[in-house]
């Protein structure tokens, strides 16, 4: 790294902590210890639901690990990352709204005050025993861990291979951390926004600026794919080189990666707190047409540096070879900026839903909001600081298996639909026999395959049946016809 | 503080149940396609994209244009 890039990277990095700092110190002025202001805000209205999810979705492996994967599968990583994306931004404005509206009837049925805002508060209004709520909590938060682990993880190399404090990237990771932590401390949710906005705009510019340098220095699109024709053709087609972007790979990730918003409590929190179902459709759409404006420029970042140099970091390889030194810092600090954003809105989430399922009033009206979501917060963040100094190359397998395991919760979220006993205990059971049966198949104490499909698919299939029975026979309780009923109609 | 999320309406009675079943039915296309024979998947077509990358965003397009519709529906009831 020459000297006018470790200057504008000071400079860059300096001017993003003097920002967090001067928010965090407005924010401390006026913050106060309620938990409805300081963990859900007053409803978001249209930017700020489509930042919050756009941001939860798109961490720092948008910007390393995008460009990585078409690198190393090619272009039908697309399908992984392109089509599965736009296609949550879809199904979420159909099964999102039918939550929001599920939440409201729950709250007016129950002479609740105040709607859920988020799934723990969900579970305990729709009468989930607290064995289930405890385990899905749990569940939840050893899934996510990985994922927050990757974040810090991911922010300290690139910041350690900049500018290198001791001999491994631990220094970095704990002011990573500390940073998180602190930072949220002051501001709950709204200290969130701004680090969410931040992410969001640098992510955008980088993308695009590195991709448009990258296409230019290979001389225009069509030479760009013809290189890749000439070093890799193996790169234009699926399954890709190594062969992993198989049919049951991209099946499992798309019903992994689709089914997030209603079991993961950072994203599923952002769909109940959006102020009107206008604000929320149009965050739906702003959320898809951002996926497409994001991922594809990392197909060409990806696929340019085919033809680069793979000592090192690539992606600087590529930024120090095409695109001027401003771009090197932004880059650095755009990965820092998603590494906190994905980071505190996840800590925040699991603080929320352990603090809910504590208490026995709503986590909204407790005096002691901010205390306990810390409470709970910090060490979780301390595991995931621990977990960063391990292996990287396990780190990423695990962050997806995360998304896998968290998809296996899903009949938990419909139990707490359905009225019928039976059909509500089954499905508990049925999502504990799956995350029991997985778990070990993920540490690889049982075998991957199953006649010849993975094991995964098997459970999402059992799994969907199930679902599909119970709510049938739920709608036949209520005794309405099932084409006319919206989904997750409450009788 | 008012809660606004609580007191305002849900403004939507449902969307179509086609709606769900068009995004799933167009991604899995785009999920069957890759198992096509590689000399079709690398077709070279405009811009030099392989064959099969077209096909690919025209089913992120055609996904992202049936959202924006049935959004506007949405936003126009509401």
């Amino acid at each position: 790294m020459n000297i006018t890039h470790q200057g504008l990277l000071y400079t860059l990095l300096t001017a993003y902590l003097l920002f967090l700092i001067f928010f965090s110190w407005r924010l401390s002025n006026n913050s106060d210890n309620n938990g409805k202001q300081y963990l859900f805000g007053n409803g978001f209205g249209f930017f700020l639901s489509f930042l919050g999810i756009s941001a939860s979705l798109f961490s720092t492996f948008t910007l390393q690990g995008m460009p990585a994967f078409f690198r190393n599968h090619g272009v039908a990583s697309w399908v992984f990352l392109g089509v599965t994306d736009v296609a949550l931004a879809g199904l979420l404005l159909f099964f999102g709204l039918r939550m929001r509206r599920f939440v409201h009837r729950l709250a007016t049925d129950s002479s609740n005050q105040t709607s859920a805002k988020n799934l723990t508060e969900w579970f305990k209004q729709s009468g989930l025993s607290k064995a289930t709520l405890w385990f899905f909590i749990t569940a939840i938060t050893l899934f996510m861990i990985p994922y927050i682990t990757i974040q810090i993880k991911g922010a300290a190399v690139l910041l350690q291979s900049a500018i290198p404090l001791g001999e491994s990237q631990l220094l970095w990771s704990i002011l990573i951390v500390g940073l998180i932590l602190g930072y949220s401390w002051f501001g709950g949710i709204r200290a969130i926004f701004i680090t969410d906005a931040v992410q969001g705009l640098i992510l955008l510019i980088t993308v695009w600026v590195i991709a448009a340098f990258a296409i230019q220095a290979a001389g225009g699109m069509s030479a760009l794919f013809a290189d890749v024709a000439a070093i890799k053709p193996a790169l234009l087609s699926a399954p890709g080189p190594n062969g992993t972007l198989n049919w049951q790979f991209l099946l499992i990730a798309f019903i992994s990666i689709v089914l997030m918003p209603y079991v993961q409590p950072q994203l599923a929190t952002r769909v109940l707190v959006a102020k009107s179902d206008k604000a929320f459709a149009l965050s739906t759409v702003a959320l898809g047409i951002f996926a497409i404006l994001v991922i594809l420029p990392t197909l060409f970042i990806g696929l340019r540096s085919v033809a680069l140099s793979s000592e090192g970091d690539f992606i600087l390889n590529l930024i120090n070879h095409d695109a001027p030194a401003f771009f090197y810092a932004l880059f650095i600090v755009g990965v820092l900026a998603a590494a906190m954003s994905t980071a505190d809105s996840q800590l925040l989430a699991i603080g929320t839903e352990w603090s809910s399922a504590i208490v026995n009033k709503d986590i909204q009206r407790h005096s002691s909001a901010r205390l306990l979501v810390k409470g709970i917060a910090i060490p979780v963040a301390l595991i995931a600081l621990v977990l960063a100094q391990s292996s990287f190359k396990s780190l990423v397998l695990f962050s997806i298996n995360s998304f896998i395991g968290t998809s296996l919760l899903l009949p938990i979220v419909l139990a707490s639909v359905i009225k019928l006993p039976h059909w509500r205990s089954a499905l508990i059971m049925s999502s504990w026999i799956a995350v029991i049966i997985f778990v070990p198949v993920m540490l690889g104490i049982l075998p991957r395959e199953l006649l010849s499909l993975r094991v995964e698919l098997w459970l999402y299939a059992v799994l969907g049946l199930l679902m599909a029975i119970a709510y049938r026979q739920h709608c036949q309780y209520s005794r309405k016809p099932i084409h006319n009923k919206a989904l997750f109609n409450y009788p | 503080m008012k809660d606004q999320t609580s007191n305002s309406k849900p403004t939507v009675a449902s969307l179509p149940i086609y709606f769900p079943i068009v995004v799933i039915v167009l991604s899995f296309l785009a999920i069957i396609s890759t198992s096509l024979p590689n000399e079709i998947q690398q077709y070279p077509s405009a811009l030099g994209f392989p064959l099969v990358l077209w096909f690919w965003l025209v089913v992120t397009a055609l996904l992202a244009i049936l959202t924006i519709g049935m959004a506007w529906k949405v936003i126009s009831r509401a």
